[in-house]
């Protein structure tokens, strides 16, 4: 395996690398988990804490002004129509991001940027989503219905509203990101009671499906620039 | 105050930049990455009026070398052939320090027979290094010359003239010095130690200077005083800190190696809170290293709780390339606060 830099988002997106290098990176070099040689310790994945980070943030400054070739492996969102100028979705995130390596080349000390730094988008490095997105897939069919349970869920928040003062109000829903959350938290009680919980039910075959041919985009992707 | 700092060819260093320093600048990364280089890079650039500085800053190092090799581990790999050069700006002035070495002129060149026959010529060694002095990029002006004489020691010729340079202090790990409480105590300035000391050692109502070896004693209503090191060790370094800024003048650079050796963590942000109000009310520039997380979260966290102390601090996380050039990292506060929070290291 390739000595690299991936930059992520945030804790969960690192963890989630994390545990699909030691899956499927760490026993070989084909990525089925044949052969060896390799090592994931040589694989650096730093936080950015956001894509608008990118360019003014020091943890990607370091990576990418270090010896070792940098990834990205970021979220494509989803485009808000009713902000013309924002940049979620696929094809407006992908140049933004490239807009903002433009502006980090000008501050760092090595030419490592531009079109050196490959870049995936969540969910599969093509449609519009995110990581959520993908873990969605991930969920094992027989817990399938818990999903549908936080939709229906949703459905019924959306549906109640309040008084407040002279205003009819809407109660606020719960973001898409907790769908995931609550997903695994009705599996493994860990999750909301241990620090880090969500990011470890990772490693738990209980609750997320590894096979999932969701995951094939993401690991042709390191697939091709890791080995 | 420094403001910037840029460093070629000495010790650990082959080339670094360091931007946007401010009153309180932390310095964090791995070991061996040129924290203590750069400290010690600071006190060679202030020490224009002091010729020694090149052996204090060994024995800082616990270092035991001939007087040659004190001389060429001042420069980095010791390769004197290229000089060490050490710039700093202060309020936008330029001032360069540059050490040279040199041979004297009746030095003769021997010449030696080489296994296949020919010639060799063997360079004679350095006799000794200059030290000069530029300002705004003018011309070079001689500080002193360290010269190494036939006994085995080093000879100092110092320019009559006195420069001007901050008032230095430096506080190494293994380094213990008494002075700055002294001054503190001939000045009657103990309440100001003992304010500073309070969140630490609330016993603490008194210090000064006793015993058959006159020595730093600490009252704290017990029968009798009882020596400063028969204190913790967090409370003896916090006293050091302490007295070291407020016994220096306006303008003085104090440089703290691993500033919370011995603290615990629950005095911690006390300690940086009283520390960054100290620097700035007495206009004390500080340079410090820390290898420890809950230092920083502590750090972040009393910046948290003063926000007024906020833009008077830097946290610069170095990090050696290829071929020693060290890169530097600056971290204001909100970038600071982002990664603390976001669990980030930054060491």
């Amino acid at each position: 395996m390739k000595p690299c830099a991936i930059l992520v988002e945030g804790k969960s997106d690192k963890a989630f690398l994390e545990e699909l290098l030691r899956r499927f990176f760490s026993a070989g070099d084909n990525g089925k988990g044949e052969g060896a040689n390799s090592t994931i310790s040589d694989v650096e994945i730093v936080e950015c804490g956001g894509w608008t980070n990118l360019a003014s943030n020091n943890q990607v400054k370091r990576a990418i002004e270090g010896e070792k070739p940098v990834l990205i492996v970021f979220d494509a969102d989803r485009p808000d129509n009713d902000r013309p100028d924002d940049d979620g979705g696929f094809e407006k995130r992908l140049a933004a991001i490239q807009k903002k390596i433009g502006e980090l080349a000008k501050v760092a000390k090595v030419a490592k940027v531009g079109t050196d730094i490959p870049i995936f988008l969540f969910p599969n490095n093509r449609d519009d989503g995110d990581f959520e997105t993908l873990l969605e897939k991930m969920v094992r069919e027989e817990h399938r219905d818990i999903v549908q349970c936080w939709q229906n869920y949703v459905d019924c928040i959306t549906s109640k509203s309040y008084i407040d003062g002279n205003a009819s109000k809407k109660y606020n829903p719960p973001t898409q990101k907790s769908k995931v959350h609550e997903y695994a938290a009705a599996i493994d009680s860990d999750v909301w009671k241990k620090q880090e919980g969500f990011n470890k039910t990772f490693a738990k075959d209980s609750v997320w499906n590894w096979n999932s041919p969701a995951l094939s985009p993401l690991k042709e992707f390191l697939t091709k620039h890791l080995l | 105050m420094i403001t910037k700092l840029q460093v070629a060819n000495f010790r650990g260093i082959r080339s670094m930049t360091l931007d946007a320093l401010k009153d309180v600048n932390v310095f964090v990364g791995k070991n061996n990455c040129g924290k203590t280089s750069a400290l010690e890079a600071l006190f060679f650039w202030a020490c224009v009026n002091r010729p020694d500085a090149a052996i204090i800053l060994n024995h800082l190092r616990r270092l035991t070398s001939s007087a040659s090799e004190l001389l060429t581990l001042l420069f980095h790999n010791s390769q004197h052939e290229s000089p060490i050069e050490i710039s700093a700006e202060v309020n936008g002035v330029k001032t360069c320090i540059r050490a040279k070495t040199f041979i004297s002129e009746t030095k003769e060149v021997s010449i030696s027979e080489g296994v296949n026959g020919q010639q060799l010529m063997s360079s004679p060694k350095m006799d000794g290094i200059k030290v000069f002095i530029i300002r705004n990029g003018g011309k070079e002006e001689l500080c002193y010359s360290l010269t190494l004489q036939t006994n085995g020691e080093i000879g100092i010729n110092r320019v009559p003239k006195q420069l001007d340079a901050p008032d230095l202090h430096y506080l190494a790990v293994h380094y213990k010095d008494d002075n700055s409480i002294g001054k503190i105590i001939a000045a009657n300035r103990e309440p100001e130690i003992v304010e500073a000391l309070k969140p630490f050692a609330p016993n603490i109502r008194n210090i000064k200077i006793g015993g058959e070896n006159k020595v730093v004693l600490v009252d704290e209503g017990r029968r009798i005083s009882l020596p400063l090191e028969l204190q913790g060790d967090g409370v003896v370094r916090a006293t050091q800190i302490f007295s070291k800024i407020l016994a220096a003048d306006s303008g003085s650079i104090v440089l703290i190696d691993e500033i919370d050796n011995g603290m615990h963590a629950s005095t911690l942000k006390t300690f940086w809170k009283t520390l960054v109000s100290l620097a700035q009310e007495k206009h004390v520039q500080i340079f410090a290293t820390t290898h420890s997380w809950e230092s920083l979260a502590m750090l972040k966290g009393a910046l948290e709780e003063n926000e007024t102390l906020q833009n008077f601090v830097s946290v610069i996380n170095f990090v050696r390339r290829a071929e020693d050039n060290i890169n530097a990292y600056p971290y204001d506060y909100p970038s600071f606060r982002d990664a603390v929070e976001s669990d980030i290291d930054i060491r």
